[in-house]
């Protein structure tokens, strides 16, 4: 009981072992692959972020260029020689000079898709001229509907600046009349004097389509996971993706970023370069877009872009990533799991055969235990029961030659007697060990017997140069004995196979097994030295034997020849001198019928 | 009287047993001629013909088994006992592979085990 509860200890302590290791690697892989998307996933934003900046770097030159295009515009016009033609033509009709005029603004209008308007003013404040973007070209706006501008912020500016300065105007919506025109029409205007070699002036003004202008800055980047803002100084959006929140200054409810984040968040936007930083509601990159051209002592309206990758995103875009890689995890670790029990299993079998060969080694130790011992018991019966006979004869004389009837004599011959018998009874017990035993109910599967032979005859030649064949048929033909009896025959005859092959040879013996008519026959051959033809006919003989003193008792064929006969069966040899032997055990099957 | 006239050999390697046996056969009117190896026996059975042959079963060189089947060959009509102190008896019996014994004796025996094989 003790071994068992051990062995079972043993058997559960490996498998905890097994599976605290298939553990530990499921779990270094799980946080292998936890890592792994961690990187891709900062890889990605990182990726984003370099976009973006990217982004915001190209809003700020764009946003440079158009304004030096438009700068640069508005001074070529003014060296126009048909803009002086035009202002020197005093002329209330339609003039030629004007005709001309009128062409080069609308070819202005034409190229540079960001303008809205091009208009000349008197310096009343009177539209001269004005050519707009319609909706498919450019559109002369007929003298009629010309308007005064005189008080318009862009031209009281325009009209203090010296010749060739420019006037910018913030990025804001146009008012017609105190009210926000709608749709919102957002525009930047620019503006400078113009003079004519008569001595005329005028105001030429630009006014930038800012709707497209904004578009074009966020066109790129909305492409791109996150959230991406224009703001204006203030922080009130030029565009945020919800446009309800767009231009909010002009209205009662007002958005700004400091509001709908935080402060501190605003506060740290501040500064002319690209940052970014993380804060609650995710991370931001921003920078400030200025127009370069503007005059120091003028207010430079700026335009800030802020990209911000918003906590929803990140989770949004950790999703599919982590998908994928508790994928992966998942097809590996079942994959590790199943190697890990298929390994487990191995291992258990491995380890049962180990078992099962040590336990075998444990049998032959036995069994040769076993040998040894009938040998002693043999010796001893003999060392011992002679002596004993004699004894006892000259007892039997003494007591005839005593002269007369002695009763106190008669006493002591029948102690003396009961001692022998005494001694001669525990001899008889020692020699139960050297014979068979029959019983000719018992009945097993001769292929369970001739199994275990080959196992322990491979056990044994492992040792040696000898090989080992078995094959057999019909195992589970049921023959008559005892088991144990059967086991010591077989073995007895390998062993007599191993020793009559030379140590310096390659040997060979066979187990054979088949079933022929209702005997099942067991062949055990060898290819050793043979048996002569002298010594053939003694070997069933009792102790007869050719081995050296102390390896043989020469009671193994003689006793193998009793048991099989005892069972109805036969043992035959054939042998030749140099070639090997082949020991024939035929075994009667089992008869149901015989039982009864 | 019971064996008078009835011819007997004993063999064993022990003249001690040789002397006992002569004594308990002999008291029964038997003729008793005794030897102790494969040699002296092979002499005595090929000049006199035995009514029985009791042979001990460990002898030098030789088993009393072999002894036996030798003796076989020259008085076919002899009874063929084996005296043993080695073996099981049963076994021995079953190991009669020649078929030749009419009994055996375990050693040690008494008088009457002894008598009653002949009788």
């Amino acid at each position: 009981m003790g071994f068992d509860s051990l062995r079972f200890n043993k058997g559960m302590g490996y498998l905890l072992r097994h599976v605290f290791i298939t553990f530990f690697v499921v779990a270094l892989l799980g946080t292998y692959f936890y890592q792994r998307h961690q990187t891709i996933l900062n890889d990605e934003l990182s990726a984003i972020i370099d976009h973006q900046t990217e982004n915001i770097s190209d809003v700020d030159r764009h946003f440079s260029r158009i304004i030096q295009t438009a700068a640069q515009d508005l001074s070529i016009i003014a060296g126009l020689p048909t803009l002086s033609n035009f202002l020197d033509s005093k002329a209330k009709q339609t003039t030629e000079a004007e005709q001309m005029f009128i062409h080069a603004l609308k070819s202005f209008v034409q190229i540079r898709e960001y303008y809205d308007q091009l208009r000349l003013l008197d310096m009343k404040g009177m539209d001269l001229v004005r050519v707009n973007w319609g909706s498919k070209g450019p559109l002369v706006v007929p003298r009629e509907k010309l308007q005064d501008k005189s008080t318009r912020t862009y031209f009281l500016e325009a009209k203090k600046l010296k010749d060739d300065q420019v006037y910018f105007s913030e990025l804001d919506l146009n008012i017609e009349n105190g009210k926000v025109e709608i749709p919102h029409n957002p525009v930047i205007r620019l503006a400078r004097r113009v003079k004519s070699p008569g001595g005329r002036e005028a105001i030429l003004v630009i006014n930038i389509f800012g709707q497209k202008l904004l578009h074009s800055f966020v066109e790129k980047a909305e492409k791109l996971p996150g959230r991406f803002f224009l703001v204006n100084e203030l922080g009130y959006y030029l565009h945020n993706p919800d446009e309800t929140k767009e231009w909010s200054q002009y209205y009662e409810y007002k958005y700004n970023i400091a509001k709908d984040f935080s402060q501190e968040t605003w506060e740290k936007m501040i500064g002319p370069m690209v940052k970014s930083f993380g804060r609650p509601e995710g991370l931001w990159v921003t920078r400030e877009v200025s127009n370069p051209l503007v005059d120091p002592n003028y207010p430079n309206h700026k335009i800030r872009a802020l990209f911000l990758l918003d906590q929803e995103t990140l989770v949004k875009l950790r999703e599919p990533i982590l998908k994928e890689e508790l994928n992966k995890f998942t097809v590996i670790s079942i994959l590790i799991i199943l190697g890990s029990a298929f390994i487990y299993r191995l291992m258990i079998q491995r380890r049962k055969l180990l078992q099962k060969e040590i336990e075998a080694q444990a049998h032959i130790q036995n069994l040769s235990k076993l040998a040894s011992l009938g040998t002693l018991a043999a010796g001893i019966s003999h060392e011992i029961n002679n002596p004993l006979a004699i004894i006892r004869a000259m007892a039997i004389m003494l007591k005839d030659k005593m002269p007369m009837q002695d009763a106190v004599a008669e006493k002591l011959f029948r102690h003396q007697d009961e001692a022998i018998e005494r001694v001669a009874t525990i001899v008889r017990g020692l020699k139960s060990l050297t014979g068979p035993k029959v019983d000719l109910v018992q009945n097993f599967p001769i292929g369970e017997v001739l199994h275990d032979m080959c196992e322990l005859s491979k056990l044994r030649a492992k040792q040696s140069r000898i090989t080992i064949d078995c094959h057999f048929l019909d195992g589970d033909t049921l023959v008559m004995g005892d088991r144990a009896q059967l086991h010591q025959v077989i073995m007895g005859l390998i062993t007599n196979a191993f020793d009559a092959i030379p140590e310096d040879k390659n040997g060979t013996v066979i187990l054979e097994g088949h079933l022929d008519l209702d005997r099942y026959k067991v062949v055990i051959r060898d290819n050793g030295i043979g048996i002569s033809e002298k010594n053939i006919e003694k070997i069933f003989d009792p102790f007869f034997s050719t081995k050296p003193v102390g390896k043989g008792v020469g009671i193994g064929l003689s006793f193998a020849q009793a048991y099989i006969r005892a069972i109805g069966g036969e043992i035959r040899v054939n042998s030749e001198i140099g070639k090997g032997s082949a020991f024939t055990i035929e075994l009667p099957r089992f008869q149901q019928e015989e039982k009864l | 009287m019971k064996l008078k006239g009835k011819k007997f050999l004993f063999i064993d390697d022990e003249e001690v047993l040789l002397f006992a046996y002569r004594y308990l056969v002999e008291a029964e009117g038997a003729e008793v001629h005794t030897a102790t190896d494969l040699d002296s026996t092979l002499a005595l059975v090929k000049t006199h013909q035995f009514d029985y042959v009791i042979s001990d079963f460990n002898m030098p060189m030789v088993t009393g088994y072999e002894v036996l089947v030798k003796v076989r060959e020259f008085n076919s009509s002899a009874k063929l006992f084996i005296i043993s102190g080695t073996v099981n008896i049963d076994y021995l019996k079953k190991a009669d592979t020649h078929n030749i014994l009419s009994g055996t004796l375990e050693k040690p025996f008494t008088r009457e085990k002894l008598l009653s094989l002949f009788a």
